[in-house]
């Protein structure tokens, strides 16, 4: 957990982390930490791009980055 | 507020939790009765309701849409929060509710327990894939969070039918009392910040002094859910002026520091942390798992497409190779019957219905009973094993590019089945916008009541050229061509609607994509069953109709004694069994012929047929095809029947064309050309895969969309689409030599 945060479309597959941060629209944010997605929880990226696939604590979500919602991802390399 | 619901003598109990928490599989298990599970979140679109097994007292349970959270966003979850207040239309309120739980992820689904208990309701709590907890070595002190919590916890593997008689127990003690609603002391809101408290008691009291009781949770949803349901429902009982108070609420609040929407779910989360810590120890989450290892192929960007596209074409192919049995059996059953008629009841309009009226009308129709069940077969298992929400991952980036997104495609893929459970599964799309279009461009995706259609053109007018030593067939990939039709008119049509008539920014994406699994054999049995009762019973009911009403209108009003005295002269000629009178049987044959084809062509369906000639003409129809395109319109398989019935009534004599296929290849025009050539088979099917022939299509989008504006929007916008469809075809395929 050494590195700085990285916004987590940075992230390649499978590199992995803990989410440090998330901004944007109030209400998408909602709607990702009703959905499990939030600061402190474990996260791995499947597959990047977008939309992107993210492993949150063992729960498999499909995303769009967009403007709407920013992910800022603490790296903690590759197991 | 609208009318509350309550009162009712029976108890109802009502099941709730997150998408895929198992809860329609506890629901079965409860009742006794079928519910299609899926892998899908959101895929239990419609309200199901069951009696509890094993009470002496009736206890209504209701399967609910999964949800993560009491804050509506889409219809489906508007529909979940209306029944639990008992605002919903219909529906009496809930005496009790039972949350189901994944007891592997407790984190995020008690936080929608967080919000359950607040409905002020007893509740229990049932801890389910208690499996998979022990596998994975999670360690849950049960005994303690109950208590800590202050609510009963039943712990089920509800897939393999454990611990299901705990629960029904526990519902049972709901009912008559022995479970108590929690005290609101104990619940997240009581360490909601007070300044929120106290603008929630203001805005209750204002609404009291206009008349409008409302209940204390769904005021505080007024005041989180910005736009959301119950601000919609405020502002129609209230006015505006509800509205700017509630807008001036939060504007307060947010100075305050209490920061709206997102202080509830920091301290929903923070309640529940509260209760697990120190309970709940798990095991390392992210590891890397087989589905992974699978997903790394099917949802990459161009192998995971090609993937996609390569399975559609090897169902299509596998329809036209399996059924072909099957549909033989049927077809030879037909013909059967149809002797026994004729051998048991004497010529006349008893015969002329039963023979040509229903068993050809029905029983063209009901041959194409076991494609359907294959085509849902395969869907179902896409669905059950998980595939299906990778698939909407693939082409999001796609759908994006026509506005809309990857939830979009789960029900226009529904669709391929059927049009009507596919719009009803647009509820679980958030934007309003992307809905819309999905619900008017869903009737386009080829559903199966198309599929006879196909398949009977295809059978006929498509050469049976096969490739890679049997494998790959030329009518397969046609009825694959035809299936892509729709889908690839819907594309422009999709940008066009989105620009034109629902404009704004494009939606978000955000789904939870379940690992894959082995298709339970259960719930494909169950979901096949589910669609070939509705086809067997729509062939009984409207089919029956129309077939009895295109039969009178092709009987009447000639007059039949010419024919039946031939029919009965042929017949004793044939009992005789004398060699020598064979040139008097193949007179009587020849004035039977020309006595049907006048009988035909001077009834009220040949008079309105030879009307509407012109029009249909350019498509390269003749006015049997004509009629039986128009007399579709209700629903496309009855043109099956209706061409059963009218090549029926106007047959020739023959033993070698008994069945349908055979007499439309025997079609003449009057100078002696075939009616049906290759382009003419292209035209119907073009016509077929884009007209909005449905009526229960066109009902479900007044439904969900409520109003007659949609409903006529689409079949005005799809019947211009398919006759223009329909006349390139002809004219394209007659230009490559395809017309004779």
């Amino acid at each position: 957990m050494s590195a700085n945060p990285v916004p987590l479309d940075l992230l390649h597959p499978e590199d992995q982390g803990v989410i440090v941060d998330m901004c944007g629209d109030p209400c998408h944010l909602k709607r990702l930490q009703e959905i499990g997605v939030q600061v402190g929880c474990n996260i791995r990226m499947v597959c990047p791009g977008t939309p992107c696939m993210i492993c949150v604590e063992g729960r498999r979500l499909s995303l769009r980055l967009d403007e709407q919602a920013e992910i800022f991802v603490s790296p903690a390399g590759n197991e | 507020m609208s009318a509350r619901h309550v009162g009712s003598n029976e108890s109802s109990v009502a099941l709730i939790g997150n998408p895929n928490t198992g809860k329609s599989s506890l629901f079965n298990a409860l009742c006794g009765t079928s519910a299609r599970v899926g892998n899908y979140p959101g895929v239990t679109v419609e309200q199901k309701v069951g009696k509890l097994v094993g009470s002496e007292q009736p206890i209504e349970i209701i399967d609910l849409p999964g949800t993560y959270s009491l804050a509506a966003r889409s219809a489906d979850e508007a529909v979940t929060i209306d029944v639990l207040c008992g605002a919903q239309q219909g529906v009496t309120r809930p005496n009790a509710i039972v949350v189901i739980v994944d007891a592997t992820n407790l984190e995020r689904n008690l936080y929608l327990l967080s919000q359950i208990i607040e409905l002020e309701l007893p509740v229990l709590v049932v801890f389910n894939m208690w499996d998979r907890v022990q596998e994975e070595g999670h360690k849950i002190d049960i005994s303690a969070l109950s208590t800590r919590i202050g609510l009963p916890i039943v712990c089920t593997s509800a897939s393999k039918r454990e611990g299901i008689d705990q629960v029904r127990q526990a519902i049972i003690a709901m009912t008559t009392g022995g479970i108590k609603a929690l005290a609101s002391d104990k619940t997240a809101r009581s360490s909601f910040p007070t300044a929120f408290l106290n603008e929630s008691e203001s805005l209750a009291a204002l609404l009291k002094t206009k008349g409008i009781e409302t209940p204390r949770i769904e005021v505080d949803r007024m005041l989180i859910d910005k736009d959301g349901h119950f601000q919609t429902i405020a502002a129609k009982a209230g006015g505006p002026e509800i509205v700017q108070e509630i807008e001036q609420a939060r504007t307060r609040l947010e100075s305050s520091g209490c920061k709206i929407p997102l202080f509830e779910t920091k301290h929903r989360y923070g309640w529940v942390r509260q209760q697990i810590s120190g309970l709940v120890e798990r095991p390392p989450a992210n590891r890397v798992n087989s589905s992974d290892k699978i997903d790394r192929w099917l949802t990459h960007r161009w192998i995971g497409m090609a993937f996609f596209v390569l399975l559609m074409f090897l169902i299509f192919q596998s329809i036209t190779l399996i059924a072909k049995w099957p549909m033989g059996w049927i077809e030879f059953s037909q013909g059967w019957t149809q002797g026994i008629i004729e051998q048991w009841i004497a010529p006349g309009a008893l015969r002329s219905l039963l023979s040509d009226g229903v068993i050809a009308g029905i029983g063209s129709v009901l041959i194409f009973l076991p494609q359907i069940a294959i085509l849902f077969l395969f869907i179902a298992i896409l669905e059950d094993c998980g595939y299906m929400s990778r698939a909407a991952f693939v082409v999001d980036k796609m759908m994006s590019t026509i506005g809309l997104s990857g939830r979009s495609f789960l029900p226009l893929m529904s669709s391929f089945a059927c049009a009507v459970p596919g719009i009803m599964a647009t509820r679980t799309i958030e934007s309003v916008k992307d809905r819309m279009v999905t619900i008017l461009i869903a009737p386009l995706m080829s559903c199966s009541a198309r599929l006879p259609v196909y398949i009977l053109l295809v059978s006929a007018f498509v050469p049976d050229t096969t490739y890679l030593g049997g494998w790959l067939s030329l009518q397969g990939a046609v009825l694959f061509a035809m299936h892509c039709v729709g889908a690839l008119v819907a594309i422009p049509t999709a940008w066009f609607l989105r620009k034109f008539f629902f404009p704004g920014a494009a939606s978000t994406f955000l789904m939870e994509l379940h690992s894959y699994k082995w298709p339970s054999w259960f719930v494909l049995f169950q979901r096949v069953r589910e669609r070939v009762v509705a086809f067997v019973s729509r062939a009984g009911t409207l089919i029956f109709c129309t077939s009895i009403l295109v039969w009178a209108a092709g009987y009447f009003p000639g007059d039949h004694q010419a024919l039946e005295q031939a029919q009965s002269k042929l017949e004793s000629l044939t009992a005789s069994g004398d060699a020598a009178d064979t040139q008097a049987i193949d007179g009587a044959t020849a004035s039977i012929n020309a006595a049907r084809q006048k009988l035909i062509d001077e009834s009220f369906l040949g008079m309105a047929g030879k009307t509407i000639e012109p029009l249909v003409k350019p498509l390269g129809w003749d006015w049997k095809i004509g009629v039986a395109a128009i007399a579709s319109f209700p629903a496309r398989e009855v043109i099956i029947a209706t061409l059963g019935t009218i090549y029926s009534l106007g047959s020739e004599e023959d033993e070698s064309s008994d069945s349908l296929k055979d007499q439309m290849k025997a079609e003449r025009w009057p100078d002696g050309r075939p009616v049906y050539s290759l382009a003419t088979a292209l035209s119907i099917m073009v016509f077929f895969a884009l007209c909005a022939q449905c009526s229960a299509t066109l009902m479900t989008i007044k439904r969900e969309t409520n109003s007659w504006r949609w409903p006529l929007f689409s079949f005005v916008y799809m019947t211009a689409l398919a006759y223009i469809g329909a006349w390139l075809t002809f004219t394209i395929a007659t230009w490559l030599g395809m017309g004779s």
